[in-house]
């Protein structure tokens, strides 16, 4: 098991921590914190669960098709990034 | 209904969060009326939101050293140092529906009052989008919001008399957290009410008072027997717990 960390302070909003667990091949956790709002706040073990699985290196537009599917079905407000910042930054941090 | 306004309380950090939820439980009820609280933090404590890492936010070691308690939030936003003396801590707990829906919204109106009451003590503040508020560029205020169980939860702190050196101690700020914004140091980043106005502390609770409660109905009130043993469960159950402090 292998783990990376990333952040990210998006401009004109919060600031942004990934912890990825992975082997060679897959996602096993992505842990996210930082000082933004989620409404629901159970709402980010959802964002979280998508990543669990992924290819190794994930894609970005994979990630945010996913997370914003489950922002769409879980009626999710995220305030201070957008799901765009994020598969950035995880992906970003396979770079 | 008429609002309940509750005069400050010195409380300790498992007892302010526990104290927002069990009135946010008898609120949603209908067991309690909606309530506009203001508290103090005694000891002095950080509450972290509730999606951050407290090992990334807090210096622990500092905290132990200087007999600061530590506490996560049910609301999301950044880490907060709550100095006994130096500031001073509100909480508008309401059914849902007396509450704008659109979240920026609703910040408007509930930092608005603090805008207001600031005005009064003739300090002039602004609201800077999502949470904050600033006085000559400088942070005088944050605050947090959610909503559950059909209940809206909006709390918040004011700086009084704050020293940023305790406030900068406590906690870890790093560079990236600063990246986009123009400020020298961390210490630039906030300022408190003594700095701009000679006024007391119990002149500044009058003045949020008058203001918070402004074109409402409202009596003084204390908290209920029921909303007392809650927040003493919820301390057990959740606020004291390592496995919630340390959940991230």
């Amino acid at each position: 098991m292998q783990y990376i960390t990333a952040e990210l302070k998006v401009k004109g909003g919060k600031l942004v921590r990934v912890r990825v667990a992975f082997d060679e091949s897959i996602v096993f956790q992505v842990q996210i914190t930082g000082d933004f709002f989620i409404h629901p706040e159970e709402g980010l073990d959802a964002i979280e669960n998508v990543f669990i699985g992924m290819r190794v290196p994930p894609s970005p537009s994979e990630i945010e098709r996913l997370v914003n599917e489950v922002v769409t079905r879980g009626n999710m407000k995220i305030m201070g990034f957008s799901p765009n910042d994020l598969a950035a930054l995880v992906a970003g941090a396979f770079a | 209904m008429k609002w309940r306004v509750v005069d400050f309380e010195y409380w300790n950090a498992w007892m302010n969060m526990a104290l927002d939820e069990a009135i946010g439980e008898a609120v949603g009820s209908g067991r309690s009326p909606s309530t506009i609280r203001f508290y103090g933090w005694n000891p002095s404590a950080v509450s972290i939101g509730c999606f951050q890492s407290i090992k990334d936010e807090v210096d622990l070691e500092a905290c132990r050293r200087m007999g600061v308690d530590i506490v996560r939030r049910r609301t999301g936003g950044g880490a907060v140092y709550h100095d006994r003396e130096g500031e001073i801590t509100y909480s508008v707990i309401a059914p849902e529906e007396m509450v704008q829906k659109d979240i920026n919204k609703a910040y408007e109106t509930i930092c608005g009052w603090i805008v207001d009451a600031l005005d009064l003590m003739e300090i002039t503040a602004n609201i800077i989008p999502i949470n904050d508020i600033l006085v000559e560029g400088r942070k005088i205020s944050g605050s947090a919001q959610t909503r559950r169980g059909g209940v809206f939860l909006q709390h918040g702190t004011l700086l009084y008399n704050i020293s940023p050196g305790k406030m900068f101690s406590v906690l870890k700020v790093g560079c990236t957290k600063i990246s986009d914004k123009n400020i020298a140091s961390f210490e630039d980043r906030v300022t408190s009410i003594l700095r701009h106005a000679k006024i007391s502390k119990d002149k500044v609770l009058q003045e949020l008072r008058r203001s918070f409660t402004k074109g409402k109905e409202w009596e003084a009130g204390v908290y209920t027997e029921e909303e007392r043993r809650r927040a003493r469960q919820l301390v057990v159950e959740r606020y004291s717990k390592d496995e919630w402090n340390f959940s991230r």
